[in-house]
């Protein structure tokens, strides 16, 4: 099995705070991980590094054996990447947004990423206009619409109906089953539950928790308390 | 193969509701020729009196040189404004970019999206043509126009070598000594316009030797025009190599400089704003004052400065206070139409706050940001140069009121592009005031 994300004695500190702390992950190809904590925990940061839009303090990132630290551009080549507050052209419609995806990255198939976000009907409307939830599901697709070989995705369930959510995280379940890598940051544990293979809790900057989705419950009673 | 980002800007400007809105300052400019250009183009009286063109060159000149600066500084703050802190970096930044393409597309709007600049100018020259020459005329239009892309091609070289900049070990001690509470990665983002501005401002110089010898007879003079515009070349042939380096690594660099940013203001939120006195027991002008020192902070501290600077100008000059005091006092004056840009409409008619008690907030805190260039003029004017010097202070005090008033109450019209407005309603305030205490 070949190693999808690596992630070694990852640090970021923001003046006296430290972010995330010395971190290590090694994420399979293929895999499915669920990234859960609570607010401020690390996971955004953690995110940020991994996807280049941050630099660490401290250790090594590598995305499909690219250093994302070194060379963040051809690592995005090879991500998906949905952050926490996406940022689209406003001025554009989902279908020009898309389609300007699929030039940047020389691939993609825009019929097919505007079904899965639940576009279709609006895809000809401008962004500007979008609820927040349509606003995600645009950004979803710009994510899917190459079909990247690892997806990383910040809360990108926020403010999708049930039916959408549903239907996205069944779009990453296909993806996965193709060969994709999934890292999903969720507060919705019951998500998790039905396609996760692995669940990370951080703690404190920390990876506090990290097995199958047996430790769920465990997760469950973290988060609570 | 077509730029895709240049097509995206395409798209865009065809979707955009109101393109012609930053055509808006272009006819106020228009509107303040007959208000300003006895102020302005003191030298034309030369003309009249059928001076030979060595008396009134000079003058042409001056104000040829000072007008090619202003715009030159204008699109070199723009050209940060739109490949640092652009919509597009945002927007692309998960995603895999050719930072050539992208950057070439990004100076092409700045281009197009700034023509405003050198139309104004090229407006509020055309007293020149009309009572003096065409020719000269022409000449100081040419000159603005080259400094106008010789600012774009070297405020872009420059924004991107100031990435470069800050990651560069040899230069830390240097940045950090001229930092001040900034991070030192920002230190040099900051001071990237100034360098910018040196280096343009230098080129218009030579330009505007070429533009004076030229009018008085020596024809080789025309040639030193495209001066700016050489420079300007010159820098954009090495933004695309600057760009392939730093463009991407221009967001680590703002993510470390927001980052630091986030640590000092958690340790200053909870602290006193600049005039939170005045808000006493009003909860709308109280948020106005703290959105304005927290996001809009450079209007508070650049009106002291430019007060500071015009109060020595005008030390043994009075007039001065006239048009650059009052310039002064109509661009600090922007903060309220800025404070509207990113304030929810829909959060004040959730709480139920009056629109009106929000305008009124935001002139208020306009009015105040002005007093660091009112009051320090005021002062010189007064002490220095007597009763005709207090009627120009007060002159000042009466236009930072009118100002005030008027860029909040776009703010409550256009909302995200109050700026527009303002800016020609500003022109006309400022060009009014000239033609009235000039």
């Amino acid at each position: 099995m070949t190693t999808s994300i690596e992630l070694k004695g990852l640090s970021k500190d923001f003046g006296r705070v430290k972010a995330v702390d010395g971190i290590d992950l090694t994420v399979n190809t293929g895999e499915f991980v669920g990234l859960v904590g609570h607010n401020g925990a690390g996971k955004t940061t953690t995110i940020r590094m991994l996807t280049g839009q941050l630099a660490p303090t401290s250790g090594d990132i590598s995305v499909a054996g690219v250093d994302v630290v070194a060379n963040p551009a051809v690592a995005r080549t090879y991500l998906g990447v949905v952050p926490e507050h996406p940022a689209l052209y406003e001025y554009l419609t989902a279908r020009e947004m898309i389609q300007f995806v699929t030039e940047i990255r020389g691939v993609g198939d825009v019929e097919w990423a505007l079904e899965v976000a639940g576009l279709g009907a609006d895809a000809d409307r401008l962004i500007r206009e979008y609820s927040q939830g349509m606003r995600r599901k645009t950004a979803l697709a710009a994510a899917l619409v190459a079909k990247p070989p690892v997806l990383v995705l910040d809360e990108a369930l926020n403010g999708l109906d049930p039916a959408s959510a549903e239907r996205v995280v069944g779009v990453l379940a296909e993806l996965r089953a193709s060969g994709s890598t999934v890292i999903l940051s969720t507060h919705i544990l019951d998500t998790l539950e039905k396609v996760a293979d692995r669940i990370v809790l951080m703690e404190k900057g920390q990876i506090a928790v990290d097995g199958t989705v047996d430790v769920l419950d465990d997760v469950r009673v973290r988060l609570r308390g | 193969m077509a730029n895709p980002y240049l097509s995206v800007h395409r798209r865009m400007r065809r979707h955009r509701p109101t393109p012609w809105a930053r055509m808006i300052p272009v006819v106020a400019a228009g509107a303040a020729i007959p208000l300003v250009s006895g102020d302005l183009f003191w030298f034309l009286e030369a003309v009249e009196a059928g001076l030979d063109p060595a008396q009134w060159v000079p003058g042409l000149t001056a104000v040829t040189t000072r007008l090619a600066n202003l715009v030159a500084a204008a699109v070199i703050l723009h050209s940060y404004t739109d490949l640092v802190r652009g919509p597009d970096r945002a927007i692309l930044d998960v995603h895999p970019v050719s930072p050539r393409p992208l950057v070439s597309a990004i100076g092409l709007h700045t281009l197009g999206s700034r023509l405003y600049l050198p139309l104004m100018a090229a407006i509020l020259l055309l007293p020149v043509g009309m009572s003096a020459s065409w020719v000269a005329y022409l000449g100081a239009v040419g000159l603005i126009v080259a400094a106008w892309l010789g600012g774009i091609g070297v405020g872009f070289m420059i924004n991107l070598a100031a990435v470069w900049a800050a990651y560069s070990p040899g230069l830390a001690g240097l940045l950090d000594a001229v930092r001040g509470q900034n991070p030192r990665m920002q230190a040099a983002l900051i001071y990237a316009p100034g360098v910018a501005l040196a280096l343009v401002g230098l080129a218009v110089e030579f330009g505007a030797i070429g533009l004076e010898a030229a009018l008085t007879g020596w024809s080789l003079g025309w040639a030193w025009l495209v001066i700016p515009l050489i420079v300007g070349a010159v820098a954009w042939a090495l933004v695309g190599t600057l760009a392939d380096h730093f463009y991407v690594r221009a967001s680590l660099l703002l993510a470390e400089v927001e980052g630091a940013w986030g640590q000092h203001d958690e340790s200053v939120a909870a602290g006193a704003v600049y005039m939170e006195r005045v808000a006493r027991g009003r909860p709308e002008l109280l948020r106005a004052l703290r959105n304005g020192w927290r996001s809009q902070r450079l209007y508070a501290t650049g009106g002291w400065i430019a007060g500071l600077v015009v109060a020595g100008m005008c030390w043994s000059d009075p007039d001065t206070a006239t048009v650059w005091g009052a310039g002064a006092v109509v661009l600090i004056a922007a903060v309220a139409a800025r404070l509207s840009e990113g304030d929810p409409l829909w959060l004040d008619d959730a709480l139920g706050v009056s629109r009106l008690s929000v305008m009124w907030s935001r002139a208020i805190v306009a009015w105040v940001y002005t007093l660091g260039v009112w009051a320090p003029v005021g002062l010189v004017l007064a002490g220095r140069h007597g009763t005709d010097g207090l009627q120009v202070g007060l002159g000042l005090v009466v236009l930072s009121l009118v100002a005030a008033a008027s860029s909040a109450c776009t703010a409550l019209l256009w909302h995200q592009r109050a700026i527009w407005a303002y800016g020609a309603t500003g022109i006309v305030a400022w060009a009014g005031f000239v033609s009235v205490m000039g």
